[in-house]
């Protein structure tokens, strides 16, 4: 109330810089937008800028363990030795290019045939009369609802040699000579790789496929071509940008993917740019590791960048809609059958099957006989036996199993609660600050963990926290520091699925509140929050599985006394304790089917959601 | 995307930031740059003296004199005590000194070389004082180097205990608890006659293709280790070729010493990498294999002929067994129970008379005890029969990343 | 009382200047529409007045009170200056029940929970939806839904009543129905009304005043029947009425007091009395635009004195009224009468023009020369 109003039937106002400068700082620190914006900024900016930056500049300065190599050097001098030596030195072969040809070529091999897969099951389940594809639409998305890790388990369960890793797998327990190169190396890290990824491409296709009317196709059936010819020149063409995009996004997943290379590939001493980062780190060549995941991110953002200059937009991890035209479906005539009993044939050999014999190895006690004599609980809940492997008891009656359990829990929910708020709010900034420069930024700084693969990430976290920073002590081997790597990395995947929940809330609906004289955090708690409580719960669901999953990004930042169930798995499988990691995988994957089916039920959240997760 | 674009070039452009502020490299050479891998292995370089801190002073780490019934008051008063291990027989340990001195709760970390001494310095530069003894094994010199000599870690030296031990050598770099091989192993059932081969050189001979199993040396510093050191002794080993093959050695391109030639040979016979020791000694002593292969690990796995049924027996191998691993107890400065440390440092080792429960699940097959008053576990071969080389800490560590290096070129 | 002052507003969107120098004084009581088509800058000064939105320029006064000074960035908050709004979306909160929704600013302003349940139910009485006051508004109809967003507005007894096309998502039917509701609530309850709209027949027959808006500028304000007589200048004129107005291009010449005009129409005088204040030339002929309404031309079949040939190019009979398009001349001339008429294409006819109703636009300016006139 101005008290001052002198004439008020003229209206003439006295200009004041005072008031002016006042009322611009009321305006800008009650505003609750500024506030949010600002804190979301400064919050970014540490959690994700500083620390890229931070991992980047220790490249360029010398470690204590490695003066004994720069000569005259001091810890902390600046030296390019690690980029030379990764770079330009003889073990640059070894420590980088191999890798790295290795990585890309895995990266590629899987983009192919997951594509194949994909696009083919996308066709076939969209446009052809195949039956039983309520069935088909489930099975052919349980892989990627599963760890990659607890595949390749899978994988070494069936083809295992006695050469690597004591123990025979199923097939040679049978009898079956399995040669080396099926058990591992490139081969079977590109299968299985391939059996998680082709989900994206199947998901993207059939997107697709669906937004296109089938009329298009009749013109071309009246126009006389042939299905092939259809196929080929009128179908391909238009899922062709979905086909790219799916391209791209296997691609840069699979490049810095570690858990399946690291099971399937270490052994046998065949390294990806991931696990030779890993190995790298763990052999306390930590700045070498940092090198090599600069150059990870590096890869990665180039792939995104080529991705965003040939789709445009963000079409490459967002459904490609459409309106769905009508559709006939197309006969598949004589194949139906055989089709049909192809793909039941690779949705079980492929992953049911080695599935089921992990899970069976489980009860196995001497691995590898399979008779009922040898049936078992001891791996689940045996007390300590001194003649089987060490002592070691079983996984339920282990209480470090049970610690760590709880840990992963409580983990997953703190996370995914706190990644969830965060997304929300973000997406509050994004959705609200549309057109802002503001809304932009937030929105831009938000993508960079996307750009960055999991275990960079990880090393990112361990070089900037393993120390004290500004205002923050050092988080090595605590429980906030997984808290913060699994909020910041799953942050681009929240504030998404937080955008799209607050664009679906009218800015009407908040302006009414505020006609009313409802306050920012009235309008908030009473009108925004209660109406996206749908969507949070189902990203909430989202993230949590995902954060479940997750063992490229934590690897690098557990410790003995902190870490969680794929670690857990991670280190008995290395321990060479197959039967104990089968059992961590088998209850990994039913707490992960469960809570799939549990999102499914609460929220009807459509898994492709999921994607990029 | 534009953005994307802008962020990777201000990157790059922070990066050259980076490099221009940092000072110019300093021209003139070092003295030394790459010291010659030939050293005269009999004088072994003496270690400058580790820093010995305020903390340690205070709490009389250097006085060995303090006795059990002292020590345990003052560890009564402190009541816990932590102990990060490479050992998960640390356990067994553990429960027998609480039951001796009840009063102090000991809780033990079972965590792998490697990991336990990053978990060990991140944790230290960070300030946290989580641990109070440490089990390492040093086999590097990185532990002496990095983190004794710098004051990070102390050794306790009991005086009663100490004047036990003959080998006045392994007190230098640590207090020594016993000492472990890496050793090569085969199927005692499978060769009844005794070792299939008795020279690393014969390891490269054909009929070894795809039948030796090991851990990846760039996974086992231990390995690493005791493969560095072998490049002191480069003349023993062409030495070694001339006896087995009957000629001498010619090196081929790039090699410049007969071990260099050793190893680009070996890695020729495509050597499987098993993760752990576990897994090669379960693949080499498994019975009933018709044609086990031979395996290279820590010597301690021994005793899972006892445990698991194995038929694993060691070879004595020309022209060496490699460093012997000494296996130390530390105290981490500044840590919170110095004396429950104490006490546990005296109970581990066997107290005076080295007859305490403590040191019992050390003292086994594959592992030599350094006390001259403890008896080695039956069987056990004396160590002073088995071609043991030196260990010089500096030369190792000097030479370790070099070997490293060399190992990823040839691989 | 509540009067309303919008002085030298200005309001840009980026480089988009979307309000322009706008004053407006809104009197206590009044019905104000603001008219004009979409982008026209009407919802802008709604939302500028309920606060909604921030103008760069200007000031704003409500009650003699200032609301906003945008040179010292002083903007007094929505929930200060007494107002409510009926959005277009109605923005009803879907999780709310209606009685809930209707309450919401009750409840922050903590009032007595006794209080509340007595104006939000008299409030719902009001506009007949009393009974749905337990559901969601997903399980109301679209006239339903308009009602419990007045409600809501009326509840906390604004001075101002903002309304944001609040017609536009119902059908004709309803339409009409809500706008006699409308009128009648504004009658009650005696509070001034902004009313935003870009349909004409909404803004004259509700309106006590309309403001006309083009391209962020306010063109006219008038009462309704003056916006539909004398439209202030040829964008006004084409925009209000249904259907539109004709124009005639015609050639004009100033004698002394006296107006002469000549058109296909034919040549009619307009005394001085009848001429605006806008300037036009004093002598010699210059070029003017005749707004002639459908209605202000009488058609016979018998040829009658003063009237123009005309031949029927279409009509189109719609029982109470019939459209007739004809040509005089090289003029298209689009004619309503009352009742049903059949006329053939091509038949004979002959028009008179009511010629005191036409209204004079200069075509240079476009602006208005001569009021219309009732005969």
């Amino acid at each position: 109330m101005r008290e001052n109003q002198t004439q008020p039937d003229l209206y003439q106002e006295e200009f004041s810089m005072a008031r002016k400068i006042k009322n611009a700082f009321r305006n800008a620190f009650t505003n609750p937008y500024n506030l949010i914006v600002i804190v979301a900024i400064v919050a970014l900016t540490y959690l994700i800028v500083v620390p890229l930056i931070e991992m980047i500049t220790v490249t360029f300065q010398a470690t204590q363990q490695d003066l004994r190599r720069i000569p005259g050097a001091q810890v902390g001098d600046f030296t390019l030795f690690y980029w030379n030596r990764l770079l330009f030195s003889d073990v640059s072969s070894s420590l980088l290019y191999k890798p790295l040809m290795n990585s890309l070529g895995i990266a590629i091999c899987v983009s192919v045939l997951s594509i194949a897969i994909g696009s083919a099951t996308a066709w076939l389940m969209v446009r052809s009369d195949m039956p039983g594809k309520k069935f088909f639409s489930l099975a052919i998305i349980i892989p990627y609802m599963l760890p990659s890790w607890c595949k390749s388990m899978a994988w070494l369960t069936v083809f295992k040699t006695e050469r690597i890793g004591g123990s025979p797998g199923f097939l040679s327990a049978l009898g079956v000579q399995v040669p080396e190169w099926l058990a591992y190396g490139p081969l079977p890290i590109i299968l299985v790789l391939t059996l998680h990824y082709y989900a994206y491409a199947y998901l993207l296709v059939s997107a697709s496929l669906s937004s296109i009317n089938s009329e298009l196709e009749e013109m071309g059936e009246i126009a006389g071509a042939n299905k092939l010819q259809i196929l080929r020149r009128i179908t391909l063409p238009l899922v062709l940008p979905a086909i790219l995009s799916s391209f791209i996004l296997t691609f840069s997943k699979s490049i810095g993917t570690f858990g399946v290379p690291a099971f399937l590939g270490m052994k046998a001493n065949f390294f990806t740019i991931s696990t030779r980062m890993y190995s790298s780190i763990r052999q306390q060549q930590t700045t070498t590791g940092y090198a090599i995941a600069t150059i990870l991110i590096l890869i990665s953002s180039l792939n995104v960048y080529i991705n965003q200059r040939a789709i445009g937009a963000r079409k490459s991890y967002a459904t490609i809609g459409g309106k769905g035209g009508r559709s006939t479906l197309i006969s598949l005539g004589k194949w139906r059958v055989l089709i049909v009993v192809l793909l039941v044939l690779f949705i079980f050999v492929g992953v049911m099957g080695p599935l089921i014999i992990l899970t069976v190895d489980t009860f196995m006690l001497k691995p590898g006989v399979y008779s009922l004599d040898n049936f078992s609980l001891h791996y689940w809940s045996g007390a300590g036996n001194p003649d089987i492997y060490e002592g070691e008891p079983g996984v339920f009656a282990n209480s470090r199993f049970w610690q760590i359990a709880g840990n992963t829990l409580k983990l997953v929910l703190i996370t995914s609660i706190v990644a969830t708020v965060c997304g929300q709010i973000i997406g509050y900034i994004a959705s609200r600050g549309r057109g802002k420069f503001s809304g932009k930024l937030v929105e831009q700084m938000v993508f960079i963990p996307y750009l960055i693969p999991s275990i960079a990430f990880g090393a990112i976290y361990l070089s900037m926290f393993s120390k004290p920073q500004l205002l923050i002590p050092s988080l090595y081997g605590t429980f906030t520091l997984m808290v913060l790597v699994s909020v910041v990395k799953h942050l681009p995947f929240s504030s998404r699925s937080g955008t799209s929940n607050m664009m679906q809330i009218g800015i009407e609906l908040e302006e009414a509140g505020s006609i009313e004289g409802a306050s920012f955090l009235q309008r908030f708690g009473r009108i925004v929050l209660p109406l996206s409580k749908n969507g949070f719960i189902s990203g909430l669901m989202l993230i949590f599985i995902s954060i479940m999953k997750e063992l490229d990004l934590i690897i690098l930042i557990v410790t003995p006394s902190m870490n969680t169930l794929p670690y857990m798995a991670f280190t008995y499988s290395n321990s060479n304790m197959a039967p104990y990691s089968n059992v961590v995988a088998v209850i990994m994957f039913v707490i992960v089917l469960f809570f799939y089916w549990l999102t499914n039920k609460v929220s009807k959240t459509d898994i492709s959601k999921s994607l990029g997760g | 995307m534009k953005k994307l674009f802008s962020i990777m070039l201000a990157i790059a452009l922070m990066l050259s930031l980076v490099a221009c502020s940092a000072p110019a490299a300093d021209p003139t050479p070092p003295a030394d740059p790459t010291a010659p891998a030939v050293v005269d292995p009999a004088t072994p370089t003496e270690p400058e003296a580790p820093v010995v801190t305020d903390w340690a002073t205070e709490n009389r780490i250097d006085d060995g004199s303090q006795t059990v019934e002292e020590l345990y008051e003052l560890a009564k008063e402190e009541g816990a005590l932590a102990v990060y291990s490479i050992s998960s027989r640390m356990g067994k340990v553990a429960e027998s000194f609480m039951a001796q001195y009840p009063g102090i709760v000991v809780e033990t970390y079972d965590i792998s070389s490697n990991e336990l001494r990053e978990k060990v310095t991140r944790e230290y530069e960070a300030g946290i004082r989580n641990a109070d003894v440490i089990h390492l094994k040093d086999t590097d010199g990185g532990v002496y180097i990095e983190m004794v000599q710098s004051g990070m870690l102390h050794s306790y030296r009991p005086d009663d205990i100490v004047a036990t031990i003959e080998n006045k050598d392994a007190l230098k770099y640590g207090m020594p608890l016993y000492i472990e091989l890496n050793q090569w192993f085969y199927n005692a059932e499978a060769y009844p006659d005794g070792p299939p081969f008795t020279s690393w050189w014969e390891l490269t001979k054909p009929e070894w293709k795809g039948k030796i199993i090991m851990q990846n040396v760039l996974d086992n510093i231990n390995y690493m280790a005791s493969f560095t050191a072998a490049f002191a002794d480069a003349d023993a080993w062409a030495a070694d070729y001339e006896k087995v093959f009957g000629e001498p050695i010619v090196l081929s391109e790039g090699s410049e010493t007969a071990v260099h030639e050793f190893f680009k040979r070996f890695l020729a016979n495509e050597p499987i990498f098993e993760s752990s020791s576990d897994a090669v000694t379960e693949a080499v002593g498994t019975p009933g294999q018709t044609n086990p292969p031979v395996g290279y690990a820590a010597s301690s796995k021994l005793r899972k002929n006892e445990s698991e049924g194995w038929v694993l027996a060691p070879i004595n191998v020309t022209p060496d067994t490699g460093i012997p691993g000494y296996n130390n107890l530390y105290l981490l400065n500044e840590c919170a129970h110095p004396n429950a440390a104490k006490l546990f440092v005296r109970w581990i080792c066997g107290e005076a008379d080295g007859t305490s429960p403590g040191f019992d699940p050390f003292n086994t097959l594959g592992g030599w005890p350094i006390r001259s008053n403890v008896t080695p576990a039956e069987g056990s071969t004396p160590l002073s029969e088995l071609n043991v080389n030196d260990f010089d800490p500096q030369y190792i560590y000097d030479h370790l990343l070099d070997f490293n290096d060399f190992w990823l070129t040839i691989q | 009382m509540s009067r309303i002052v919008l002085k030298d507003i200005d309001k840009f969107y980026g480089s988009n200047h979307v309000l322009k120098n706008l004053n407006l004084t809104i009197e206590d009581g009044e019905f104000m529409t603001l008219l004009g088509p979409s982008g026209c800058g009407k919802t802008t000064t709604l939302r500028v007045v309920s606060g909604l939105e921030r103008p760069q320029n200007g000031f704003l006064y409500m009650d003699d009170e200032l609301m906003v000074n945008a040179k010292e960035l002083f903007f007094a908050p929505p929930s200060k200056r007494g107002l409510n709004l009926v959005f277009q979306s109605y923005a009803l909160w879907p999780h709310m029940t209606v009685f809930n929704n209707v309450a919401f600013g009750l409840t922050i302003k903590h009032v007595p929970k006794d209080e509340i349940k007595k104006k939000v139910e008299s409030a719902l009485e009001r506009m007949q939806i009393l009974e749905f006051k337990a559901r969601y508004p997903s399980e109301l109809s679209g006239g339903q839904q308009q009602r419990v967003a007045i409600a809501r507005a009326i509840v906390s007894e604004p001075k101002v009543l903002l309304l944001d096309e609040p017609l536009s998502n119902l059908d004709a039917k309803l339409r009409i129905d809500m706008r006699s509701e409308l009128k009648r609530l504004h009658q009650e309850l005696g509070t001034t009304v902004i009313y935003v709209t870009h349909d004409q027949v909404e803004a004259l027959t509700m309106s006590t005043k309309v403001a006309v808006f083009f391209e962020g500028n306010l063109v006219q304000v008038d009462t309704p029947m003056n916006v539909y007589q004398n439209p202030a200048d040829l964008r006004v004129a084409d925009f209000i009425g249904n259907p539109s107005i004709n124009f005639v291009d015609a050639t004009a010449q100033l004698n002394g007091d006296t107006l002469e005009v000549s058109s296909e129409l034919g040549t009619f005088k307009y005394d001085r009395a009848d001429f605006t204040e806008n300037e036009f030339p004093q002598s010699g002929k210059f070029d003017c635009v005749l707004g002639v309404r459908p209605e202000q031309v009488k058609l016979s079949i018998k040829e009658v004195e003063g009237a123009s040939g005309a031949i029927v190019y279409a009509c189109q009979p719609a029982g109470s009224e019939t459209l007739v398009q004809v040509n005089i001349g090289e003029t298209k001339l689009l004619i309503k009468q009352v009742g049903v008429k059949n006329y053939s294409t091509n038949q004979q006819l002959y028009a008179t023009v009511l010629e005191n109703m036409v209204t004079v636009y200069s075509k240079e300016t476009g602006k208005l020369l001569k009021f219309s006139h009732e005969e």
